[in-house]
């Protein structure tokens, strides 16, 4: 029986490697040095690094608190704002950049952001908008997914010692539920740092200016620069290989034990 | 003096509560299973919704939050917070009483050698057992010097032995302390040997009070 099911398991590593082998294989060492320290590579990497962050960033800061009252509150059609939120998880990116497109387009809030003098549209902004869009309901259900696991009566057991609601919540709940959270915005930021379909309609793919790592493989496959194609998806899947291993190392990790109820 | 006169709980069969507690005195509360002992406790805290009228020295307490009841609780299951050492758990009760740092260090410490804590101060709760967890707990509860401390099944958890070690120390410190205290417990022997007075609930109502040599007359029928 085991030997059965590790055929297929032997396919899957062996489809995944191949196609790593694959990205390789058209570079030779020179090459690949030449490509990752040129100037458009490094600025790809800079400018992912720089949206994904703040993206992430963002996703946090909007995610956590979202996360929170999701888990601890009940109220009218919180099934159907639940599954809203979740909506970009399974909406293809490219749809989701469309839509962002308009919203901040001249017809939606484009003008009025401008008038304020916030451009989003095709700038690193953009970016970070159509990432964030994409990483927030990571960093939601992540959350939610942690402060469900934590009883609340930990909470009222703060609140018994005189501590504010929002002394509670950053002295009990969030260090008590900081693994979950932490995995989650990990998630997340994979997700920033490899979007593309959101990030090409909002920000679109001007070199060294919205020019993100997957914007680069793209711009650069299209212009027949394959070197160059190549050396910045190999930094994305390095990139993406390390977070993941983070997320399994947190995984890993015990959690100091928590006490449930018993009644 | 503490005087209790509750209605009904909110998704809770709570009915018909009216209670005085005297300054510095320990009111047992004993009871059956679901009758809603540790439910009225909640609400004292004010951590569940209730209708009626909680008034710690005449003064209704009903339009506090939890934090501005001055009411130190031990819960049934303790909740320590597991990412904080004894130490901390402890002191975190003082930090919002503004104190200075060396005065919180101070007075924490003296806490901890209080309840027979001071060995175990930078250990975490897990590494703890049941009776340690229990003092933390308690060092815990009185630590913000509460008007009112809440006990809800303190011992229930430990064994035989901890449990009479712990309740000769709970009866020790509540006199020393000089504080107000309810305690919830289905052990008749544990309410008879710390209570000043036993409240018998049956049904989500206090049918009696009286005093722990009348307990076993009170209790009979359950």
């Amino acid at each position: 029986m085991h030997r059965l099911f590790a055929l297929p398991l032997i396919l899957l590593a062996l489809l995944v490697l191949g196609v790593v082998v694959a990205l390789f294989l058209p570079l030779t060492p020179a090459g690949a040095l030449r490509a990752m320290t040129s100037a458009e590579t490094l600025f790809a990497l800079r400018l992912s690094l720089v949206t994904s962050l703040a993206a992430t960033a963002v996703a946090v800061v909007l995610g956590v608190p979202s996360g929170y009252v999701l888990a601890r509150r009940s109220f009218p059609g919180k099934t159907i704002l639940d599954t809203f939120l979740d909506l970009p998880l399974v909406m293809t990116p490219l749809i989701a950049g469309v839509g962002l497109l308009f919203l901040f387009g001249r017809d939606g809030l484009g003008d009025l952001l401008s008038g304020w003098g916030i451009h989003v549209l095709f700038t690193p902004l953009g970016a970070v908008l159509a990432q964030a869009f994409i990483a927030a309901p990571i960093v939601t259900r992540s959350s939610r997914a942690a402060f469900e696991s934590l009883s609340p009566r930990y909470e009222w057991a703060g609140q018994t010692l005189g501590l504010r609601p929002s002394q509670v919540f950053l002295q009990v709940t969030l260090p008590m539920a900081r693994q979950g959270i932490l995995s989650g915005t990990v998630l997340a930021w994979a997700r920033a740092v490899g979007e593309f379909g959101a990030t090409l309609m909002v920000a679109g793919a001007t070199r060294f200016r919205t020019e993100t790592l997957p914007m680069a493989v793209y711009l650069n496959i299209m212009s027949g620069e394959v070197e160059v194609a190549l050396s910045a998806a190999l930094i994305l899947l390095g990139t993406g290989f390390a977070l993941v291993l983070l997320l399994k190392a947190m995984a890993t990790r015990p959690a100091p034990a928590t006490e449930r109820p018993s009644s | 003096m503490t005087a209790i006169a509750l209605e009904h709980l909110a998704n809770h069969a709570l009915l018909g509560i009216d209670l005085e507690v005297e300054h510095g005195e320990l009111l047992a509360l004993v009871g059956p299973s679901g009758a809603g002992k540790s439910t009225l406790l909640h609400a004292i805290a004010g951590l569940v919704p209730y209708c009626g009228t909680v008034r710690f020295d005449g003064r209704p307490v009903d339009r506090l939050q939890p934090h501005e009841r001055q009411v130190g609780m031990v819960f049934q299951d303790l909740f320590l917070f597991p990412h904080l050492t004894v130490r901390s758990n402890v002191g975190l009760a003082m930090k919002h009483l503004g104190l200075a740092k060396k005065t919180l260090a101070d007075r924490t410490l003296d806490l901890l050698t209080r309840f027979g804590l001071d060995r175990l101060a930078d250990r975490r709760p897990n590494a703890l057992s049941g009776g340690e967890k229990q003092r933390v707990a308690l060092a815990r509860a009185v630590a913000s010097a509460p008007r009112l401390l809440l006990l809800d099944e303190p011992l229930s958890s430990l064994d035989v032995k901890t449990a009479k070690t712990l309740r000769r120390e709970i009866h020790c410190f509540q006199r020393e302390l000089d504080i107000t205290t309810l305690l919830v417990t289905h052990n008749l022997e544990e309410a008879a040997e710390l209570g000043d007075r036993i409240g018998v609930i049956q049904d989500g109502e206090l049918v009696r009070t009286g005093m722990p040599q009348d307990l076993p007359a009170a209790v009979q029928g359950f």
